[in-house]
């Protein structure tokens, strides 16, 4: 009853696999709607397995529903843009198999209260995403980034294993929330910091921050989609379980090294994001800035009391999920662009809002949210996280932050610049009618999402609570 | 009974080689054989510190928590062989569109001139 979710995971796993096996040739919408149904039904399966014990090693709460939801619909983005990037190559069976494997990792981090299976659905999600990045066998770049990320994923990788062992050393126990035993305060520095560095490198914060340009700009969109949408709020799940749960009892030692890690993210992110001519470098650099500010609500959670910690919490959640409605617009409409123009470099988008209104207004839209101008779904968890820094003595954090969000107002509004202007040529984008649809309804959602804050922030709360 | 000092000492030393052998070396094939390494230095760690936790009088009395440390260690080789096998499936498609695995020489896309 407990795996359900998981279970029902892996059973569309290999039924896509034998219905791509079958079909052959037809199969490409049957893998599409099988994968659909899979993601939605475990999605409320995941509802349902919410408050029922497992032992000591797993915990279904509030945290556990947000961030498997977050994961499973955000795979739903990535379904259809593949259907879209990848139809006319290629089997999709395979790919949405490897897509589903990730979720379960990515559900298994989000349930973990032991370093075991937290480790184990870490593993679980970034493998399956290095193969979907190296999909495409006959392209260079698509090959190269592959080799990037697997270099660059196997080393954080081992940089984390050694500072679980570390920790292991530090406190007698792989449960979370240890305490320190006597004399063991340098196993517990040397643990914090090579954790810190190893999952800065996942989750692409400045220092370590070099793969993501190049794997953003090599990968193939609907696996940039993944990467940005889904694989990173896995990692943003397996650093907030380390963090929030396993370093509970450690005094808040992480919160100087996480605030300096932001203040470098947002700056870094959003200063060489200016000169970048090709869109999807700016989505990437604008991605390393945004990991900044969820790190910011990193630093006020390990500072403040409760009534700070709630808000950090609250900001987080909010962030997150905007974060999953505007890049996967973004992405979408970029892809459309993409297959028509086969680059994405800035004068292939000029005069989108005359040849493909959709598109183009669906990208405003997103970027606008990027910004965080209000009614726009971006706003409120950066008002969230400031507030929360605020609240935690950390006010020129949150003039960082705001520093940072004026900057990225110049180049996002350049592009929307480009977007209005003339056309040179009159001649229509090819349009996928599943591909306008989604973003249609991600759209929709950016605008309207004040109107999920009340239960986000319900939700921010019981986990703040559920939390030792 | 050797002291986990001694262990700990060869794991650093084993940690800090692998280190270096990723961030010196060209070669994509020695880089994965550095990284496990590293993976093996965590490995005897675990297996150090786990010596020190585990209940002293263990025939007697035990319970699961005793071994989490040695468990973890059979956990990371298993993963460890499942990123190497999709590592050398990595190299393998690398090696069919460059034909060659240095690193010096295939990493192509790079930062636009500003």
């Amino acid at each position: 009853m407990t795996w359900l979710p998981v279970s029902v995971l892996f059973l569309g796993i290999i039924l896509i696999l034998v219905v791509d096996l079958i079909f052959r040739e037809k199969a490409k919408v049957y893998t599409v709607i099988l994968s659909v149904l899979t993601l939605s039904f475990s999605s409320l399966m995941v509802i349902q397995t919410k408050g029922t014990n497992a032992g000591s090693m797993f915990f279904f709460g509030d945290f556990y529903v947000f961030f498997s939801i977050v994961g499973l619909l955000s795979s739903i983005i990535v379904v259809f843009s593949a259907w879209k990037d990848y139809s006319v190559e290629l089997d999709l069976g395979v790919f949405f198999s490897l897509l589903l494997l990730a979720n379960a990792g990515g559900i298994l981090i989000a349930a973990s209260r032991n370093f075991i299976p937290l480790y184990l659905g870490y593993e679980l999600v970034s493998i399956p995403t290095y193969a979907m990045i190296a999909f495409k066998k006959k392209n260079r770049s698509s090959a190269e980034s592959g080799l990037k990320i697997f270099l660059l994923g196997a080393l954080s990788s081992a940089i984390i294993i050694y500072g679980l062992a570390m920790y292991y050393g530090a406190t007698g126990t792989l449960q979370m929330g240890g305490d320190i035993i006597n004399h063991s305060k340098t196993l517990a520095i040397a643990a914090l910091v090579l954790i810190t560095v190893g999952s800065s490198f996942k989750i692409g914060l400045v220092p370590f921050h070099y793969w993501i340009a190049d794997v953003y700009s090599g990968a193939s969109v609907s696996v940039v989609n993944f990467l940005s949408a889904s694989s990173k709020k896995m990692a943003f799940a397996f650093v907030f379980q380390i963090f929030f749960v396993g370093m509970s009892s450690w005094h808040n030692s992480y919160t100087y090294l996480f605030a300096i890690l932001a203040t470098f993210s947002v700056i870094v992110g959003n200063i060489v994001a200016v000169v970048q001519d090709r869109l999807l470098r700016i989505i990437a650099y604008s991605t390393i800035a945004q990991a900044g500010y969820i790190v910011m609500g990193i630093v006020a959670y390990g500072e403040g009391n409760t009534f700070t910690k709630e808000l950090a919490m609250k900001g987080i959640l909010f962030h997150i999920t905007a974060h999953v409605l505007m890049k996967g617009a973004a992405i979408a409409a970029i892809l459309v662009v993409i297959s028509s123009t086969k680059s994405d470099h800035i004068n292939n988008f000029r005069g989108l809002f005359h040849t493909s209104p959709i598109t183009a207004s669906a990208l405003a839209i997103a970027f606008f949210s990027l910004m965080g101008i209000p009614p726009a779904a971006g706003f409120y968890g950066k008002f969230f996280l400031f507030l929360s820094l605020v609240e935690a003595g950390y006010e020129w954090l949150a003039l960082i932050g705001i520093i940072g969000s004026a900057i990225s107002i110049y180049y996002y509004g350049k592009v929307i610049r480009i977007m209005v202007d003339q056309p040179e040529s009159k001649e229509k984008l090819n349009s996928f009618t599943p591909i306008n649809v989604l973003l249609v309804v991600l759209t929709i959602l950016t605008l309207l999402f004040g109107i999920f804050t009340q239960d986000l922030a319900i939700i921010a709360e019981n986990i703040v609570a559920q939390n030792p | 009974m050797i002291p986990v000092e001694w262990f700990l000492t060869l794991s650093v030393v084993m940690f800090v080689g692998g280190l270096f052998g990723v961030l010196t070396q060209k070669n994509a094939m020695r880089i994965l054989i550095s990284v496990e390494i590293m993976l093996n230095a965590a490995n005897l760690a675990f297996m150090a510190f786990n010596g020190v936790f585990y209940n002293a009088d263990f025939p007697n009395s035990f319970s699961a928590s005793d071994f989490e440390g040695w468990v973890f260690v059979f956990i990371i080789i298993g993963v460890a062989a499942a990123e190497a096998a999709i590592g050398l499936a990595i190299f393998l498609s690398v090696y069919r569109n460059f034909g060659e695995i240095q690193i010096t020489n295939i990493f192509t896309l790079k930062e636009q001139e500003v």
